[in-house]
């Protein structure tokens, strides 16, 4: 347009310029801004600059976000395609340990798997985790995985494995699979099964061996020799009365702990539940009381008077006879210490005690012949179990060999009810690991296996050192290996391929009852690597080549279709698939004739003065598994306390009559093996006997390597470990060998020094009196200065009860913390020097044991009874004060109270005078020292919780009773129209993944809400209370139900 | 010289009469020549033997500070449940140092305690270098040392106030004031000194040096006056500090909630105790100055027989505390309290208690003895033991009261690294520093001030009868 130009009618003219039209006066109008103003001289403009950048940021996303390319289905919320950015979303899927599963819910931050939770659906975790379970998210971001497929340790593809492959497997298949062999670890999963079928069709002279460093396999045989087929024994804890621990780390160790916990603990609660008396502690309701209730001649009146509100049921009663001192030792309700060897012995007297009528007896109780204390345990508990039956049940542990398992089989068919279940095993081909990989080895040696293909494990570590596995590995042609790690054994493999870890793959497996439940990944593999399916699917030339494809395609046969396959992956349980309970009938003849001749390793060895070594599982590596978790290194040992090494533990009466105290480097040999090993004193083990913990002393760990010199490691167990001493054995010698070790322990100190920290009653003074708890310790009247500037009356006040009657110590919510909260690893040496980080941390003493007190002046010995020795745990954790000592000394009120009753820490104004940590009676803070994220990997960094500040060094951290998790629900709660919080609604880390739902969290201030209601119970107690600090953490009393007949 | 011996009637054996204070031949002006040509003389070899020495100490120091800076507090033995150790410990040690120079110079000067003039100067210069190596220890003993000037009520970003209940926040305005003070108050006392080396300057750096620093001094009468009221209103501000920065410092401790560290005895005990080290401290210094600067005549036996006998009544009085203290934890019927005690004398840092309770309480006993009391080499031998035992006591109030409190559960054990023990060296090279400088470039002895009580002593050795 040029109106300017067309003079027609009168102008009007805004300038001189526009007058004139100069050119530039045309490109004004034209522009928006002034030259210079609105481009970049550079080639590239602004709108070429903001596309760049929003593809930038864009793909700046891309690169971390690997989510699976299948489709995976969150727990809750929305579909993978409908995430809301920075929103954790939860997943369902399942963790296989120890040839059983897990269900999980796993939380996912934008793709990262960064905790894991238990899965209140799935049987065998009901919504409580195992530490394994906790600490296993830390194994996939593992920087020392192994990243590649490795041909003879050159860097290899896939591909080129494959391509390698196929020929050979081809060829083996020509040969019906002769010479070809696998060698895998137990596995509950059915598409494996379905895998190993494949193949065995495929290659039918191919054999499959199985070997676990840790097995049940014990109580398979047991179970075979009792009743003519391998069933598994299920025991019903929540509803046995009476419980016979032998040998056995039900509460601890054992795979299916979470369960057994989670009913053991229901149990255990059972009839304790008792409201305490107003007593007018904080001055409020004592009007109400009438007060010639506080008359003694009235005291029994009141105390018959709870008994009406008393449970009906009972709380149970647990005897552990056990050599190692375990965490279901510590809960026992009277716990005798006995050689391994000896507890067949033990059974067999109790057996014939209880009059059964089964060859062979007497020829194994006469271990227990001449032990008083173990004849008076014989007869007490003989006389329970006869007054209980149907709620009474024997459980012997996996290490105890099969007869002695058919014994216990044999008593709980008269005494155990429906406390004790049967179902199939997950294999009913059943054979011993042991003899398993024996056959392989002499198969090996013998030239006939040409091709061997190892599923996970590490046979090279932990296979019985008679067996001189490496020697036999060295002698097969083709060696394929399969695991999360270059290990002993992968070096020693032609072809090793990176595994895919559990949050990497799909999968499945069975729970301890059988429940089924599809393991589904959070991420896509990390470094590309390969479930155990797809690499047998690969080289057997399975149809499916995927693992998603293998295991849908497996359970679409069953579930029918797409919605009912949606609906299992979503809900993390495949419904109607647990095996259906069975009644075997008992073959009393099988089992008296096992026990006329019990094989070696049995019963008949224990000689009086000969030592006992025993092989046990690691409350925190297992079977050496997690010997590359630094989580699992630095949580602490249950009772020994010890970190990022194992010990050989031995009872103070031996370690005195050895001449051996804490730290000495002993050599034990057995059967010509040696190993060199430094003790550990834990007071209550067993006499005569040594325990070795499994899966340290490995070699080649990246953890260590990059912690350098003295880091810990431990020694390897398994050296000394033969084909048939896989469990105890007599005749070790233990040599002192002049050197010492150093151990790191978090806890050195046994005695509680008599202050009533852990208060503990039995049963019958409890519900004689109730008030027995409170009584403890005489609570003068304490009353502060000033007045409380915040109401702690009104609004969301938070606390905390702990049920120190259900906890077991077993340390899930130590690692459940560490993973929620971003909790540093510090390294032996910074444990050694009293820097461990947790901020949960599980104070452990022993009973029985007198205060240091007497130990003073040196001269006199602690002389104390170990036979009956028993244990206590508590979790410790910040107990949020009202009356916070740690705020009032801050100088910079970098630790201040909010309305809510929590003890908050600002981080970022924190300067680290350290001054709050010394004044925190309970010395629950912790300071970061140095940088401890100094040296954390990339990957590692993925595992941290982005909703927790990581702390830097220099500053003060502890406990906030999962401050995120409160805020999350809080906000949400306010979006939804500033709605009250549930009950229930918050749950703190520890106290999500507490098996015993021993930690309950809420508002105080609602009446309804169960830590209220718990705090109004007669066993609820507060530490220090005449430090007038007013935790908002309580406990509740411990009790023992203790037999009057094993008294005094 | 044997002259004026004969001049002054006095016997000897009479312990009614006072020992003269100046010894020797002494008129004003031997006494400027005496004591300026320390300053003024050539920097004797042996100075920069000792300095060198000193400096490369402080020099370690240094280096072990930005260890500690740019590691992280791990680099010392501190752990948990011990937050504090060597730490603290030196602080208080450091600070406790300090008190006798100001007790000297402050609460001496004001009950006309005429003794003092010879060692008050030396005293109060070891107190300053003591707070400045104290107040290494509260600064770099955080984690976080870039952001320490939070502790400081200062207007700044975060808007915020620091927590005026922490008695951490308590000892930054005590050690502050008391620095500060004790900065003035000497200063103020040196000005006339200043002023002498600047007349008798030679060099013209010398001149607008001392010149700066004598703030134009000429001595007239009004300047005299205006200094005396100027130096008494600082003695007496000083004076309450004497008692309130170790009982401050005491708070840390007693007001906490730790037994060992919950204790009302503590501010008494820390301000005698406080004195105790401090005398103990000026008491080696001095020996050694004395010794080195040929200044016999002025720091006489009688000035250290003085000192000895405040170490005595000192000693005695921490004696005293340290038996109340188990008295307290008996009688108070307290478990935890009981505990600690009983852990003190007889858990695993019973060496660290007897070691405290003999250099403090047994060796000062020996005082009581004439002979040992004046013998030079003995003195100097228990007032190093005194120091070491000083040391230990807080050493022992902090260790083992936070190595085992409440839960048995979380009971520990404190080893210190070479870095804890190189920077507690290095703080001792630091305070050699700064005394070398100081006796080289500042009267070492109060000139102004040793000349009144020549004048009172001349006076009297005049007689009364030229009047």
């Amino acid at each position: 347009m040029k109106p300017v130009e067309q003079k027609t009618e009168k102008q009007y003219w805004r300038s001189l310029d526009q007058l004139s039209d100069t050119p530039e006066f045309r490109n004004f109008l034209h522009r928006e801004f002034p030259e210079g103003a609105s481009e970049f001289t550079s080639e590239v403009d602004r709108r070429k600059f903001l596309l760049l950048m929003a593809a930038g940021i864009g793909m700046a996303g891309l690169t971390a976000c690997r989510r699976p390319i299948e489709k995976i289905i969150p727990a809750a919320g929305r579909l993978a395609e409908q995430i809301v950015p920075g929103a954790p979303q939860h997943y369902a899927t399942t963790f296989n340990f120890g040839g059983q599963s897990q269900g999980l819910l796993v939380r996912s931050n934008d793709g990262r798997p960064t905790k894991v939770e238990g899965n209140p659906n799935h049987p065998a975790s009901l919504g409580g985790t195992s530490g394994y379970a906790q600490a296993s998210v830390l194994d996939l971001y593992d920087p020392d995985r192994s990243k590649n497929v490795t041909k003879s340790k050159v860097a290899s593809k896939w591909e080129d494995f494959v391509a390698a492959a196929t020929p050979v497997f081809a060829e083996l298949k020509g040969k019906q699979g002769d010479g070809l062999r696998f060698l895998a670890e137990s596995n509950s999963s059915p598409a494996l099964r379905e895998l190993k079928d494949y193949i065995a069709k495929t290659f039918p002279q191919a054999k499959w061996h199985t070997y676990d460093a840790i097995s049940n396999e014990n109580a398979l045989s047991g179970a075979a020799l009792a009743f003519g087929q391998p069933v598994h024994v299920h025991y019903a804890f929540d509803k046995a009365d009476v419980i016979l621990a032998l040998d056995a780390d039900f509460l601890g160790c054992d795979v299916s702990s979470t369960a057994n916990v989670k009913n053991f603990a229901k149990k255990r609660r059972a009839g304790t539940d008792i409201a305490a008396k107003e007593h007018g502690e904080h001055g409020a309701a004592t009007h109400e009381e009438k007060p010639e209730e506080k008359k003694d001649g009235e005291a029994h009146k009141t105390a018959a008077e709870p008994s009406t509100s008393v449970n009906p049921e009972k709380m149970n009663r647990l005897y552990v006879v056990e050599s190692n001192f375990t965490v279901t030792g510590a809960m026992a309700d009277h716990r005798l210490r006995m050689q391994s060897s000896k507890i067949g012995g033990f059974l067999a007297a109790l057996a014939k005690k209880l009059g059964l009528t089964v060859g062979g007896l007497d020829k194994n109780a006469g271990s227990v012949n001449g032990n008083a204390l173990a004849e008076k345990w014989v007869a007490a508990i003989a006389k329970d179990l006869t007054a209980n039956k149907g709620k009474a049940v024997v459980v012997v542990g996996s290490r105890q060999p099969a007869h002695v398992h058919a014994l216990a089989n044999l008593i709980n068919n008269t005494v155990a009810g429906d406390s004790v279940k049967y179902t199939r095993a997950f294999d009913e081909k059943f054979e011993s690991g042991v003899a398993s990989i024996k056959s392989l080895v002499d198969d090996a040696n013998a030239k006939k296996v040409s091709t061997l293909v190892i599923l996970g494990g590490n046979p090279v570590y932990a296979a019985p050192a008679n067996l001189k596995f490496l020697n036999a590995l060295k002698a097969i042609t083709t060696k394929i290996h399969q695991g999360l790690y270059q290990d002993e054994t992968a070096v020693e493999c032609d072809w090793h391929i990176n595994e895919a870890h559990y949050l990497e793959s799909w999968g499945d497996g069975r729970s301890y009852d059988g429940t089924a439940s599809i393991q589904q990944p959070l991420v896509a593999p990390l470094f590309n690597g390969k479930s155990a399916l797809e690499l047998l699917a690969a080289v057997s030339g399975y149809p499916q080549e995927s693992g998603y494809d293998i295991v849908k395609n497996l359970w679409l046969k069953t579930l029918g279709g797409e919605k009912a396959w949606n609906k299992s992956v979503h809900d993390g349980v495949i419904a109607g698939t647990a095996f259906p309970e069975i009644k075997p009938a008992v073959n009393a003849g099988a089992i008296g004739g096992a026990l006329e001749n019990p094989p070696t390793g049995g019963v008949l060895l224990a000689v009086k003065d000969d030592i006992e070594i025993n092989f046990v599982p690691d409350a925190s590596l297992y079977d050496g598994r997690f010997a590359n978790n630094a989580w699992m290194q630095e949580v602490p040992d249950p009772l020994t306390k010890l970190v990022w090494d194992n010990a050989a533990l031995m009872s103070r009466d031996t370690a005195e009559r050895l001449g051996v105290k804490n730290e000495d480097e002993v050599e034990l040999t057995f059967k010509g093996q040696k190993l060199r090993i430094p003790v550990w004193i834990l007071p209550g083990h067993a006499p005569n006997s040594v325990s070795i913990s499994l899966g340290y002393g490995r070699s080649g760990l990246g953890l260590f390597k990059r912690a350098g010199k003295d880091s810990g490691g431990g020694s390897n167990a398994s050296l000394l470990r033969t084909s048939d001493a896989q469990d105890f054995a007599m005749g070790v010698s233990v040599v002192k060998t002049g050197g010492t070790y150093k151990l790191a322990s978090t806890q050195d100190h046994w005695s509680m020094e008599g202050r009533h920290l852990v208060r503990e009653a039995t049963l019958d003074d409890f519900l004689k009196k109730p008030e027995v708890v409170k009584e403890m310790v005489e609570e003068a009247e304490i009353f502060s200065v000033y007045a409380n500037p915040v109401n702690y009356n009104e609004g969301n006040q938070w606390g905390m009860a702990i049920d120190l009657n259900t906890c077991v110590g077993c340390n899930a919510c130590v690692l459940a913390c560490q993973s929620e909260n971003n909790i540093p690893i510090v390294g032996k040496d910074q444990v050694l020097r009293g820097r461990s980080m947790h901020w949960i941390r599980m104070d452990r003493y022993f009973t029985n044991v007198p205060s240091t007190e007497f130990e003073i002046g040196g001269a006199k010995p602690l002389v104390f009874n170990e036979d009956q020795m028993q244990a206590v745990q508590q979790p410790m954790t910040c107990q949020q004060c009202e009356n916070a000592p740690c705020e009032e000394v801050c100088p910079v009120a970098a630790t201040v109270h909010n309305e809510e009753g929590l003890n908050t820490m600002a981080y970022n104004r924190c300067v680290g005078t350290r001054y709050c940590s010394n004044n925190c009676p309970f010395k629950v803070r912790r300071f970061n020292y140095l940088n401890w994220h100094k040296d954390m990997a990339e990957t590692e960094k993925m595992v941290q919780n982005p909703d927790v500040t990581v702390r830097m060094r220099g500053v003060m951290e502890k406990c906030t009773y999962c401050v995120q998790r409160i805020q999350t629900v809080k906000i949400q709660a306010k979006v939804e129209g500033h709605r009250p919080i549930k009950d229930g609604e918050i749950t703190p880390a520890c106290a999500q993944a507490c098996p015993a739902d021993s930690i309950i969290f809420g508002n105080i201030n609602d009446p309804q809400s169960r830590v209220a209601k718990l705090k109004k119970q007669a066993r609820d107690y507060q530490l220090l209370t005449e430090l007038n600090v007013k935790p908002r953490t309580s406990y509740l009393a411990k009790l023992r139900n203790v037999n009057k007949e094993l008294e005094a | 010289m044997q002259a004026v011996a004969n001049e002054i009637p006095v016997p000897k054996k009479n312990p009614l009469i006072k020992p003269l204070l100046i010894e020797g031949e002494q008129t004003y002006a031997t006494l400027t020549e005496q004591i300026s040509t320390v300053v003024e003389g050539k920097t004797p070899r042996n100075w920069y033997i000792a300095f060198g020495l000193s400096f490369c100490i402080t020099a370690m120091l240094g280096s072990m500070l930005a260890y500690l800076v740019l590691t992280g507090v791990g680099v010392w033995g501190n752990n948990q449940p011990v937050g504090w150790a060597w730490d603290i410990t030196n602080f208080v040690f450091w600070i406790g140092i300090g008190h006798a120079g100001t007790l000297i110079s402050a609460i001496l000067f004001l009950f006309r305690q005429k003794w003092r003039t010879s060692i008050n100067r030396a005293a109060e210069a070891m107190t300053l270098f003591a707070v400045a190596c104290a107040a290494i220890y509260p600064g770099f003993h955080v984690g976080r040392i870039w952001f320490a000037y939070w502790l400081f009520p200062l207007p700044y970003n975060q808007g915020m106030w620091p927590n005026f209940r922490s008695p951490l926040e308590w000892d930054v305005f005590a050690v502050s004031t008391y620095g500060t003070v004790s900065l003035l108050f000497w200063y103020v006392g040196l000005i006339p000194d200043l002023a002498t080396l600047r007349d008798r300057a030679t060099t013209r750096l010398r001149q607008v040096i001392y010149g700066v620093f004598s703030l134009g001094w000429r001595g007239s009468n009004r300047h005299w006056q205006h200094y005396e009221v100027a130096y008494m209103i600082l003695a007496g501000i000083s004076t309450p500090l004497v008692l309130s920065v170790h009982t401050i410092v005491s708070f840390d401790f007693a007001v906490s909630k730790i037994p060992g560290w919950h204790t009302t005895i503590f501010p008494p005990y820390f301000v005698a105790g406080a004195v105790f080290s401090g005398f103990a401290m000026v008491m080696t210094l001095m020996l050694v100055a004395r010794w080195a600067l040929n200044l016999q005549h002025l720091i006489t036996m009688y000035h250290l027989e003085v000192m000895n006998k405040i170490m005595l009544v000192t000693g005695s009085i921490v004696g005293y505390a340290y038996t109340m203290e188990f008295f307290m934890a008996w009688y108070s019927g307290n478990m935890y309290e009981k505990f600690t005690f009983f852990n003190r004398a007889f858990g695993p840092y019973a060496w660290a208690y007897w070691t405290m309770f003999t250099c403090n309480v047994v060796s000062p006993q020996c005082f009581w003895s004439k002979k040992l009391r004046t013998s030079i080499p003995f003195m100097f031998f228990i007032s190093i033991v005194i120091n070491i035992g000083m040391w230990f006591e807080r050493f022992v109030i902090i260790g083992t009261s936070l190595h085992r409190d409440f839960l048995p559960s979380s009971w520990g054990y404190f080893r210190p690294t070479f870095v804890d023990i190189l920077t507690f060296a290095g703080t001792f090279g630091l305070f050699m520093t700064l005394f070398l400088l100081f006796i080289r470039f500042i009267p070492v002895i109060a000139l102004a001030e040793v000349k009144g009580v020549l004048a009172g002593q001349l006076h009297k050795a005049q007689g009364h009868s030229k009047h």
